[in-house]
């Protein structure tokens, strides 16, 4: 596992294990798990409770650098402080240095411990995050195909029409686990879900497209 | 009480976002959406939130979802590979699409059961893959 990968995964507390969840959060053991669909609820001495809390933000990015990120939200602004373990999806895997002025953000990170104490009363104060994942203007469409061109699709929303771009790496399921690249496979008025980056304008580049 | 398998994934709600990815009806544009805060009226995106199929008060239930649960009622909501679960109150009525996606982990679900606002679905699966499996307490 890539380094940078293995740090966020310890800091996010999701792939090391039940007992290397979050605060608030519960573990079903192995046996538990194996149980399958319909298995007698476990009580809650059962479960596993975990540790390492984190918060999640979003908003827009009104100012960056090497350090950290200024977004603004509903709540004022928000700070985000970049770090080793920082890892950003924007389209692609990629680093930090790929958000840009005007991109909106979903953050996974975790808050200082005294900062968090200390921000209890004012739930909305700008108490700086350190961001362990950042995904830039991340997105749905569902809809239905209108017009399907060489690298794209239309898609009829139900109150007006978007552009699904595809690009090589777009990965489209119909009906199964195995995914294809894109070569005009599908038709007017067949139902589609896009997953992908928002690009100016509201259009998208997809990343994942299923046929539903 | 007993044990739902199926498949969870992401939906934004709330009135702020990046164009048009902020409401719950399809992504219309944000003063379409009625209410833009979901059927419960408490749903935003960077709190932890569910669309369940089948909310007290709001029939019908979609995709024959029998169990019933009101706005605000936490669920809990395992990812089932790897045991992490959360519990979400109820803050939406939905998804109102039953099938059609694959989850691409251990179990590949097929049954959409549940919505999962993007602050709870990253608890428990990376926003980039747009669904996982899950079983969910009933």
């Amino acid at each position: 596992m890539e380094r940078r990968t293995l740090l966020r995964n310890i800091a996010l507390g999701v792939a090391a294990g039940p007992a290397a969840g979050i605060v608030g959060t519960l573990a079903l053991n192995a046996d538990q798990r194996a149980l399958g669909a319909l298995a007698d609820a476990p009580t809650a001495g059962r479960y596993t409770e975990a540790t390492a809390p984190t918060v999640f933000v979003q908003g827009t990015v009104i100012s960056r650098d090497a350090r950290g990120i200024l977004l603004s939200n509903r709540n004022g602004t928000q700070s985000l402080r970049l770090s080793a373990v920082t890892s950003v999806w924007r389209e692609t895997e990629t680093t930090a240095e790929a958000i840009a002025s005007g991109d909106f953000l979903y953050v996974q990170g975790r808050r200082r411990q005294a900062e968090n104490s200390e921000n209890q009363a004012t739930q909305h104060a700008d108490v700086p995050i350190e961001a362990l994942r950042i995904w830039a203007n991340i997105g749905w469409y569902r809809g239905q195909v209108s017009a399907v061109e060489a690298d794209h699709i239309r898609l009829f929303l139900g109150n007006g029409e978007r552009t699904i771009y595809f690009s090589p790496i777009t990965a489209l399921f119909r009906g199964g686990l195995t995914s294809e690249r894109f070569t005009g496979q599908l038709v007017v008025g067949q139902k589609v879900e896009a997953l992908g980056m928002f690009v100016p304008g509201g259009d998208m580049r997809a990343t994942r497209v299923w046929v539903t | 009480m007993a044990f739902i398998d199926g498949q969870a994934t992401w939906f934004c709600c709330g009135t702020e976002g990046y164009p048009m990815s902020c409401c719950p009806c399809i992504q219309a544009p944000c003063n379409d959406c009625n209410p833009p805060n979901g059927a419960c009226g408490t749903c935003h995106t960077d709190s932890w939130g569910c669309a369940w199929q089948n909310v007290t008060g709001y029939p019908p239930a979609y995709c024959s979802m029998s169990t019933q649960f009101a706005c605000g009622q936490g669920i809990w909501v395992f990812s089932h590979c790897s045991g992490v679960g959360i519990q979400v109150p109820v803050t939406d009525h939905g998804p109102g699409a039953c099938t059609g996606i694959v989850a691409q982990d251990c179990a590949a679900a097929t049954n959409r059961i549940i919505d999962l606002t993007p602050a709870a679905f990253a608890q428990l699966r990376d926003l980039s893959f747009g669904t996982f499996s899950v079983q969910v307490q009933i």
